[in-house]
C-alpha cells in the first residue's frame, strides 16, 4: 500500500506528501503522543506547497483552510455530522489509521510577496493541526466510520450469554465499540452488558487468554440461612444444571440472613476468576400473595469464625409472582485490593461471598423465591438499555462516536428509529487486549427461561502510537 | 467515567430519554442529604455554540436529570433554574419564583374577618411545569380587588419566563465573552414545597400515616418505604405549611423511644421514612473511605445517613450514644463532584461534630486522600 498522509473532509482530501501539491518538508513534522486518550494534541508540519500558478497556489491554500474550518466546526457545532480525518499509513502497513481532526491553522514561513516564492508559485508554511490523541484502524479505505471489525453472535442466553472478543483485540488502548442487539426469543425490554477482560483471569498469568467467570451464581449452591430451603424438585422456571431455586418461608419477622453464597461454592476450580466490580441482579419472585417483601444484599468475606464484615446495599422490594431481575447494587471481588498478591494468594478469593438479607415487612403469607444472582461486570465497560422491544427486526444500538460521544437508540424495523429509550453507559470501550462481553436481559418486568438475543459488536481498534499491526 | 448522566424530558410532558450528557458537563455536581434525599445539583455548559445553549435555555427548564452508577440511579432531579450569559448580559429562567396557583386573603374596608378568595391558576404553566402555590394578603379591599390582585400575580409570575438580570453591556475594548449556561438542579423533594398542606383533619393518627398522607398530596413524589411510627399527631397544622416543611418537622419529632428518623426522596421520586442509621456503614483508614467489606468506595455511590468510622481516631474517654463516639461521624450530606470527588459533611446537630472535619475523598486522582478541613461552624 502506498504511503499516505492525508487531511480529509467529506468533500475531498489533501495529501501532505504530494510532490506537486502540499509537501511536508523533510524533518519538518513533529507528530505528538498524548499522555492520555482524552487529550487533544497538536501536530505541526513544515510544508512546501507548490502550485502551477498563483491562483492554483491560492486554491490549494483555500482547500486546506476548508478542511481545517470544517474540522473546527465539527468539533464545536452539534449540528455538524461529517467528520474530518488525518489519515496516516506507512508504505509497509496493511491498513491506514485515522485520527479525528478537530481544527488547525497555518502561517507563512516566508513573505509570500518575496520574489523567489512568488516566481515559483511556492508557499512555505507551518501547519498546525489539532486532533484526538489516538488513531482508529479501519478496514475500509473509505474511512473508519465504514470500517470496524464485527463479531456476531446469535442465540445468546439472556442469563449471562457471552461473546469472546479475542481476535479483534488489536490496538494499544481500549477500542471504540458500537453494539447492535436484536431479539431472538422473547420481546426483550431491558439489556445489561459488560466487558470482562481476560487479564483479570487466573490464566492470564500463564500467558493464556481465557476466562472462567461464572456470571450466574445459582442460589441453590449456597449455604441456606434462616427459614430457607431449596426447592425440592426440578424447577422449570429456574436456571441451572439441575434447575432449582431457594425459598424463604419467613417464619420470622426479622431482617435475617437467608442465604450466603461463596465464589468457591459457585466455581470451585476457578474461584480466582470471579473478580472485578459487578452490578448484582437478583432473579426472584414471590410464591403468592401481595405482601411486602424486601431483600438487601451484602458482600464481603464469609466466615463463621468471627463476625463477617459486609458491605450492605440498600433494600429492594420484590413484588409479583413472576421471576424478574432486581438490581441489588454493586460489589467488588475480592473486596481487599492486593490480596491476591500476598503470600496466601488465591485464598483471598475462596470465600468471597454474597449474603442475602430478607424480611417480609408486611403481610403473613408471601414467600420469597430466589433463582440466582447475575454478575454484570461494570468496571471495564458497561451499558444498560431499557424500554426496548427487541425482535429479529427491532434492535437496539449503543456505543460511541469517534469523538467519544455516547450514542444509543432503538430501531423498530428499517424506518422506525427512536432515541427515546433510556440508556446508560460507563467506560463503554472494549478493554485493551482481549476479553468477553456478557449479556443479561429480560422482558418488561418478566424474566423467562429460554429467552435469547443476538448481538453484533463493531470494534474500532485504537492506537496511541502512529503505527499498528492491523 | 464511572458514572453517567442522562437527560430526560420534563415529567409533565413525558418520561422520554433525551440523551447522555455525561461528556457535556465535566463540572457536574450534586448533593444528597440524610434529611431530604436528593437535594441540589449544578453544571455548566460552555464551549458550545450560542444556538445550542439557547435551545437548552428555551426548552429544557424542568427537564429531568439522572446520575447513575452501574445503571442504578444515584441522583435524580430537575432543571430548576438556568442562567444564560450571552452578549454581556445575564438572562434567568427560574422555576423557584414561578407561581401558577394563587389566592388572596383579604379583609374589606369594614375590617371584618379575613376571607380567602377562590384559587385561580395559570393553566398553561400548570400543565407544563406542575403546580406551584402561593398566597397573598391584602387589607382594606373589596373582594373584586383581591381577585384582581390575585390574577395580576398569576400573570406576572405564572410562567417562568426569561428575565434579563444585569451584566456588562459595554465591556472594555472588543472583548468577546463566550456564551455560558449555568444550570441549577433541584431534587424532587423541592416540589413538595410547591404545594401547601391540604390535610385539615383534627383527629390524630400515626405520625407515619400522616407523612404518607402528605406525600400523597405531592404531584411528583410518591411514598416508598414508610416505617411505622405510632406516635399520635393531629393531621393538620395550625398555620399554613408547605409540604416538605411539614414532613421534615414531623420526621424531626422522632418517636417515643427517642429514635432519630430521616425522610429521603430517592430514585424514581420515591420518598422513604425510616430510622436514621445507628450502625457503622463506612470506614475511614489510611486516608481512604472503605466499605465495611474492605473494598474502596466508588465515589458516585457514597451516600449520607451512614456512620463513617475513623479507625485511627484518638478517642480518650467519652460517653453518649453512637453519634457521640469520637470515632464516628454521622454523614448528614454528601456532595459528588465529577469526575469523582466526594465531600462528606458530618452531622450538624451534634456539638462535637461541629468541630469535625469535612472529608474530601478524591477518587479521581487515585490518591484517595482524605483531607480534613475544620468546619468552623
Amino acid at each position: 500500500m502506498a504511503e499516505q498522509l492525508l487531511l480529509s473532509d467529506a468533500y475531498g482530501s489533501i495529501s501532505l506528501i504530494s510532490q506537486s501539491g502540499v509537501g511536508v518538508l523533510y524533518g519538518g513534522g513533529s507528530p505528538q503522543r498524548a499522555p492520555d486518550p482524552d487529550a487533544r494534541i497538536i501536530d505541526t508540519y513544515k510544508c512546501k506547497i507548490v502550485g502551477t500558478s498563483d491562483d492554483n497556489l491560492a486554491a490549494q491554500l483555500i482547500a486546506l483552510n476548508r478542511i481545517l474550518e470544517n474540522a473546527a466546526r465539527y468539533d464545536q457545532d452539534a449540528t455538524e455530522e461529517n467528520e474530518c480525518w488525518i489519515t496516516e499509513q506507512l508504505a509497509a502497513e496493511t491498513n491506514p489509521h485515522y485520527s479525528l481532526l478537530l481544527g488547525g491553522g497555518w502561517q507563512y514561513d516566508h513573505n509570500p510577496h518575496s520574489i523567489p516564492t512568488r516566481n515559483a508559485h511556492v508557499a512555505l508554511i507551518t501547519l498546525a493541526i489539532k486532533r484526538l490523541a489516538f488513531s482508529e484502524a479501519g478496514t475500509s479505505g473509505a474511512g473508519p466510520y465504514l470500517g470496524g471489525a464485527l463479531v456476531s453472535s446469535t442465540g445468546l442466553t439472556a442469563f449471562g450469554g457471552s461473546s469472546d472478543l479475542t481476535a479483534q483485540a488489536l490496538g494499544d488502548m481500549p477500542a471504540r465499540v458500537q453494539i447492535v442487539i436484536k431479539g431472538n426469543i422473547g420481546a426483550i425490554d431491558t439489556v445489561w452488558a459488560g466487558f470482562h477482560s481476560f487479564r483479570k483471569a487466573s490464566a492470564y498469568g500463564a500467558g493464556t487468554l481465557s476466562d472462567h467467570l461464572t456470571p450466574i451464581w445459582e442460589s441453590e449452591l449456597g449455604t441456606m440461612g434462616t427459614n430457607t430451603a431449596t426447592t425440592a424438585a426440578y424447577d422449570a422456571t429456574s436456571t441451572g444444571a439441575t434447575p432449582k431455586s431457594i425459598i424463604v418461608s419467613f417464619a420470622d419477622a426479622l431482617w435475617a440472613e437467608r442465604i450466603v453464597l461463596t465464589a468457591h461454592q459457585v466455581n470451585a476450580a476457578y474461584d480466582r476468576d470471579q473478580v472485578g466490580r459487578f452490578l448484582i441482579l437478583m432473579r426472584a419472585r414471590l410464591d403468592t400473595g401481595t405482601d411486602t417483601v424486601q431483600a438487601r444484599l451484602r458482600s464481603g468475606y464469609y466466615t463463621t469464625i468471627i463476625t463477617p464484615q459486609y458491605k450492605t446495599l440498600d433494600p429492594v422490594t420484590v413484588a409479583g409472582t413472576d421471576f424478574q431481575y432486581y438490581e441489588m447494587g454493586t460489589v467488588k471481588f475480592p473486596p481487599i485490593q492486593g490480596i491476591l498478591r500476598t503470600p496466601l494468594g488465591s485464598i483471598g478469593t475462596y470465600n468471597m461471598a454474597l449474603s442475602l438479607l430478607a424480611a417480609r415487612t408486611s403481610g403473613t403469607t408471601s414467600k420469597l423465591i430466589v433463582d440466582h444472582f447475575a454478575l454484570v461486570p461494570i468496571d471495564e465497560g458497561f451499558c444498560k438499555m431499557s424500554g426496548l422491544s427487541l425482535s429479529a427486526a427491532n434492535f437496539g444500538l449503543i456505543g460511541s462516536t469517534p469523538k467519544n460521544i455516547p450514542l444509543s437508540g432503538f430501531y423498530a424495523g428499517a424506518t422506525g428509529f427512536s432515541s427515546s429509550v433510556p440508556t446508560a453507559q460507563q467506560n463503554f470501550y472494549m478493554p485493551f487486549n482481549a476479553g468477553r462481553i456478557y449479556y443479561f436481559a429480560q422482558r418488561l418486568n418478566l424474566s423467562v427461561i429460554g429467552d435469547t438475543l443476538d448481538s453484533s459488536v463493531y470494534i474500532w481498534p485504537r492506537y496511541y502510537s502512529l503505527r499498528g499491526a492491523s | 467515567m464511572d458514572y453517567n448522566i442522562g437527560l430526560y424530558n420534563n415529567l409533565k410532558v413525558s418520561t422520554q430519554f433525551i440523551g447522555d450528557i455525561t461528556g457535556m458537563c465535566p463540572d457536574y455536581q450534586d448533593n444528597t442529604r440524610a434529611m431530604g434525599g436528593y437535594w441540589t445539583g449544578a453544571f455548566t455548559l460552555q464551549g458550545l455554540p450560542l444556538t445550542e445553549l439557547e435551545e437548552w435555555y428555551n426548552y429544557h427548564l424542568g427537564y429531568r436529570v439522572v446520575r447513575q452508577v452501574g445503571g442504578q440511579t444515584k441522583w435524580e432531579g430537575f432543571i430548576s433554574q438556568m442562567r444564560l450569559v450571552s452578549g454581556g448580559q445575564t438572562y434567568i429562567r427560574d422555576l423557584n419564583t414561578m407561581v401558577n396557583r394563587a389566592l388572596v386573603y383579604y379583609r374589606d374596608v369594614t375590617g371584618g374577618v379575613t376571607t380567602p378568595t377562590a384559587w385561580n391558576t395559570n393553566a398553561l404553566s400548570l400543565a407544563n411545569y406542575g403546580q406551584r402555590d402561593d398566597t397573598y394578603t391584602l387589607d382594606g379591599v373589596a373582594a373584586a380587588v383581591a381577585t384582581d390582585y390575585r390574577d395580576t400575580q398569576l400573570t406576572r409570575y405564572g410562567w417562568p419566563k426569561s428575565v434579563a438580570a444585569g451584566g456588562t453591556l459595554f465591556a472594555g475594548g472588543d472583548v468577546k465573552i463566550p456564551p455560558i449556561l449555568y444550570v441549577q438542579l433541584s431534587g424532587y423533594v423541592f416540589t413538595l414545597n410547591w404545594r401547601l398542606v391540604v390535610s385539615a383533619i383534627a383527629a390524630t393518627a400515626n405520625l407515619s400515616a400522616f407523612i404518607t398522607t402528605l406525600i400523597g398530596e405531592s404531584e411528583f413524589v410518591t411514598a416508598g418505604t414508610i416505617t411505622s411510627n405510632t406516635r399520635q399527631v393531629p393531621q393538620k397544622f395550625l398555620s399554613a405549611m408547605r409540604s416538605w416543611d411539614a414532613i421534615e418537622k414531623l420526621a424531626n419529632i422522632g418517636d417515643s423511644a427517642g429514635n432519630r428518623y430521616v425522610v429521603q426522596v430517592g430514585a424514581n421520586r420515591k420518598m422513604d421514612y425510616k430510622l436514621a442509621a445507628t450502625a457503622v456503614g463506612y470506614d475511614i483508614a489510611n486516608g481512604k473511605l472503605y466499605e465495611l467489606d474492605g473494598s474502596e468506595c466508588i465515589p458516585g455511590e457514597i451516600v449520607p445517613d451512614r456512620i463513617a468510622r475513623r479507625r485511627d481516631a484518638p478517642t480518650g474517654f467519652w460517653q453518649g450514644d453512637v453519634y457521640s463516639n469520637p470515632r464516628n461521624a454521622y454523614l448528614s450530606e454528601v456532595q459528588f463532584k465529577a469526575p469523582g470527588v466526594v465531600t462528606l459533611m458530618p452531622d450538624r446537630w451534634n456539638v462535637n461534630e461541629q468541630l469535625l472535619a469535612l472529608l474530601q475523598y478524591n477518587q479521581a486522582a487515585r490518591a484517595g486522600e482524605v483531607v480534613e478541613h475544620f468546619r468552623g461552624k
